[in-house]
């Protein structure tokens, strides 16, 4: 075994671990980043976001043919060549990992190929396919990220029990495609082979899907599931999953649920555990909670040189978290005062209509008592939404009653994902509805939605009738 | 992992005794020796140690709470804890402790602090934890001169300059009365625009006079020049009341004092306080006398209280009994304006057919530019000069 002596390690090469590696390499420090497998990007660049965000255009594509058809203009019924979408999609990603090669390079971090485990709070082992490495290092920045979690006594090995990542590679199109699981994952690769042809049924344990987003603005994504998939079973346990015949039967447990359904693939997303089993954390000082998180402070640290981003200190397990962890992490090791304090982390769904939402949601406010004043943009009064024959969506924004900041933003309808940004910032920035109204919003946008709901709180609002 | 929680100790008979200073921040290695804080009570400054030592996890007062004996101060996190490994209270949980006192964001404490990212990154680099700053901005926002304001710059100052400490060179800690005031100078020498107008006074009858009083005011009675100059003073403060007055800067208006609190700088071997004479403008000059006398001895000894160093409307910084042609003072703020005595010096003075020796008292006068303007200044310091050039004019 070989051993070497290294200044900053980053252990996983995700959004997380490379921002962490290039942020730390820019501010002076020898960074080596260790990533059990050769293409950076984690989970979202090869099998999670940007894959998925792929093959979603085509869904979202070809629902605008259909809506076009309602106002006249008709296309015959597409022709799938599922081989060359598998291609593309497979071009978007390598596109963005061979960049993040020359960024690599550029930034002179070494990188190594192959899984790490700890031996103790500064030492791994790096099993790469050529030998065993033993690094010691000064500082570790953590950055293992998550995968899917399993069912227990299901045969996860069937090529018909798919998680995220067997959905993604796009193999086949399965003709009954259930999906267990009702979040943003599982809603997203519905959309995806719904479109490319599957039947989709859907189950989910909780009361709602999505439950984290408010009713109101999960409505026209539930009305529009109902419309298009097979079924949508909510409150519905899956007590078991047979796979032995030619056909997968699944047996439910829940009030509106037959008792078995068959189908030809099975997803399962219910959630993502974080990978901190995988990398001899026992070796180290990290304690793990009762779900297997590291424990940091705002610092990210999670025991003194020891620092851990992203998936494997908690949710929300996003990318766009992980990334600023992780320069947080880098500025600190660089003996900066940094800290990870935001005031809120925006959640897309990338369904149609996209759902975004960012702060506060009103269910929270509510638990937690806090008086607000809402501000409800129906987009059917934009002039944008109508023209795009968008007008299946709302924006609204939440006002604290008392010092009147926002609190809390929601949109649903198309490009939800990119409008909420400005809600984003008008949270960091502390705006008060006043000072979103008095913002001029261009004419005629789907981001004045966002305007005309401040103006509501604000009282100014002349599109709709103001509040009495 | 055991944290421990400090009180305040016996510190003698007071309650609610003001904290001067915080000397540690979060995260600080402390010895048993090591002094957390300072508290000012009437008759002393107390430096308050840990009695352990650890890191400090959390200040649970800051610069100007008042607190009593038994009062929780600080917490620590002993030594001990940090070197043993107790599983029964793991790390985790500590951490998660400290996490959220970490916490600066809004929805961390409900909407507590109003500040941007880069703000809250501001004020870590600073080390003001944001619940100490109160937001100045529209809204409460915290602005960056809100942190500012709160940034010690005696630390500031220490981190920089201490990279150019040499062997031979000695770190010598300010007087308690240097630290307390010299904020306040700083401040008033940065806000008011001063404009310094320097005139001189013939006094020689005013000492023919006062040698008259030699045997007759004699002790702590003895009338020296000072309460002359006061007597002259307030006659001149009343032809011009803009020269004893307050400047509102947020009304924009000038608040004319009715009443006449002299503050009189008084060096100590501590550093300079500066009592004041209450209703300067009611008392004789032999009474003026025997209270200047009385508060400077006070002062000496330490013993001055809030109310003999508060309320002042005017300001004299006398150097005549040491030396000097002149010197620009400081206004006090919101005072508008202050009076510095210079020494007084035997100078020939042409009486139009002989020069003849004078005693000359050279001083001047240091004016808010924004609210009198040089003329007014140059009229003010003329009136002066010749009230106390024939004291007799108090009369007028």
């Amino acid at each position: 075994m070989r051993k070497i002596t290294r200044d900053l390690v980053v252990l996983g090469g995700g959004p997380g671990g490379y921002t962490a590696a290039f942020r730390a390499a820019d501010l002076g420090r020898s960074v080596t980043l260790i990533d059990k497998n050769p293409t950076l990007g984690g989970v979202c660049l090869n099998v999670g976001c940007i894959p998925s965000k792929t093959l979603l255009h085509i869904s979202g594509v070809l629902k605008q043919t259909e809506l076009l058809k309602s106002i006249g203009v008709e296309f015959s019924a597409p022709t799938i060549d599922l081989a060359r979408i598998r291609s593309h999609k497979e071009q978007v990603v390598t596109s963005l990992t061979s960049g993040l090669d020359k960024l690599c390079e550029a930034r002179s971090v070494e990188r190594v190929t192959g899984s790490g485990t700890f031996t103790s709070d500064n030492s791994l082992l790096v099993t790469t396919p050529e030998e065993d490495l033993e690094i010691s290092f000064t500082d570790c920045i953590i950055a293992v990220g998550s995968r899917p979690n399993k069912i227990p006594e299901v045969d996860h090995t069937d090529p018909r029990i798919w998680d995220s990542t067997d959905a993604l590679a796009l193999k086949s199109i399965p003709n009954r495609l259930t999906i267990i699981g009702g979040g943003i994952i599982g809603l997203e690769i519905a959309e995806i082979y719904h479109s490319l042809g599957s039947e989709i049924t859907m189950i989910e344990m909780m009361k709602e899907l999505i439950p984290a987003a408010d009713k109101d603005l999960k409505r026209p994504l539930v009305i529009a599931t109902k419309k298009t998939f097979s079924g949508v079973y909510t409150s519905t346990k899956v007590t078991k999953i047979v796979t032995s015949g030619n056909e997968v039967i699944l047996s439910l447990e829940g009030k509106k649920a037959p008792e078995t359904l068959l189908a030809d693939a099975v997803l399962i997303a219910v959630g993502r555990r974080p990978n901190t089993d995988l990398i001899g954390i026992e070796h180290t000082s990290i304690k793990l909670d009762q779900r297997s998180f590291i424990t940091t402070d705002t610092r990210q640290v999670a025991y003194p040189h020891l620092f851990a981003i992203g998936d494997i200190v908690g949710n929300p397990m996003l990318a766009h978290k992980a990334t600023h962890q992780g320069k947080v992490a880098a500025e600190v090791a660089c003996e900066q005062a940094s800290a990870f304090t935001p005031t809120a982390i925006p959640s897309v769904a990338y369904t149609s209509p996209e759902i975004a939402w960012v702060g506060l949601t009103e269910k929270e406010a509510k638990e937690q008592g806090i008086e607000y004043e809402k501000g409800s943009f129906p987009w059917r009064a934009s002039g944008r939404a109508l023209s795009e024959q968008a007008i299946e969506g709302m924006s609204k924004v939440l006002f604290d009653k008392n010092h009147g900041r926002i609190l809390g933003a929601g949109i649903t309808g198309a490009h939800a994902g990119e409008l909420i940004s400005e809600a984003v910032l008008a949270i960091e920035m502390g705006a008060v509805a006043e000072d979103i109204a008095k913002t001029i919003h261009p004419h005629p946008t789907l981001s004045e939605t966002f305007g005309l709901s401040s103006e509501i709180v604000d009282g100014s609002i002349t599109d709709i009738l103001p509040k009495k | 992992m055991a944290k421990q929680i400090v009180n305040i100790p016996n510190i003698g008979d007071f309650k609610e005794v003001p904290v001067l200073e915080l000397f540690v921040s979060v995260g600080e290695e402390v010895t048993e020796e090591s002094s957390i804080l300072s508290l000012e009570s009437a008759k002393a400054v107390t430096d308050i140690p840990t009695g352990i030592s650890g890191t400090v996890v959390a200040l649970l007062v800051g610069e100007g709470d008042l607190v009593s004996e038994g009062m929780p101060f600080v917490e620590i996190e002993t030594i001990e804890a940090l070197i043993k490994d107790e599983p029964a209270t793991p790390v985790k949980e500590q951490k998660t402790e400290n996490l959220n006192e970490e916490d600066e964001s809004p929805r961390g404490k409900s909407g507590l602090y109003h500040a941007t990212p880069s703000l809250r990154q501001y004020a870590r680099d600073k080390k003001i934890p944001l619940d100490r700053v109160t937001g100045t901005g529209p809204h409460g926002r915290i602005l960056k001169e809100d942190i500012d304001s709160l940034v010690s710059p005696k630390r500031e100052e220490t981190s920089k300059v201490s990279q150019s400490m040499r062997s031979e060179d000695e770190r010598v800690p300010l007087s308690r009365i240097q630290r307390l005031s010299g904020p306040h100078i700083l401040d008033s020498w940065q806000k008011i625009p001063h404009v310094t107008q320097f005139d001189e006074a013939d006094i020689t009858d005013l000492e023919d006079f006062r040698r008259t009083l030699k045997d007759e005011y004699t002790g702590a009675a003895k009338i020296r020049i000072l309460p002359f100059i006061i007597q002259a003073l307030i006659s001149s403060l009343r032809r011009h009341p803009a020269f004893n007055a307050e400047f509102d800067e947020i009304a924009g208006e000038l608040i004319l004092r009715r009443q006449y609190h002299i503050g009189i700088a008084v060096d100590t071997p501590d550093g300079l306080v500066v009592p004041v004479i209450h209703d300067a403008d009611t008392k004789s000059t032999s009474e003026l006398a025997l209270e200047l006398f009385e508060l400077s001895s006070r002062a000496r000894e330490g013993r001055l209280n809030a109310t003999d160093i508060s309320g002042g409307t005017f300001t004299i910084s006398s150097l005549g009994g040491i030396s000097g042609t002149g010197f620009t003072p400081i206004i006090n703020a919101p005072q508008t304006a202050i009076l510095g005595v210079s020494r007084t010096k035997k100078t020939p003075l042409w009486d139009g057919q002989t020069f003849k020796p004078r005693d000359v008292l050279p001083f001047s006068v240091a004016y808010d530019h924004r609210v009198i303007d040089g003329a007014a200044g140059a009229r003010f310091t003329r009136d002066l000069s010749k009230t106390l050039s024939d004291i007799r004019r108090i009369l007028l």
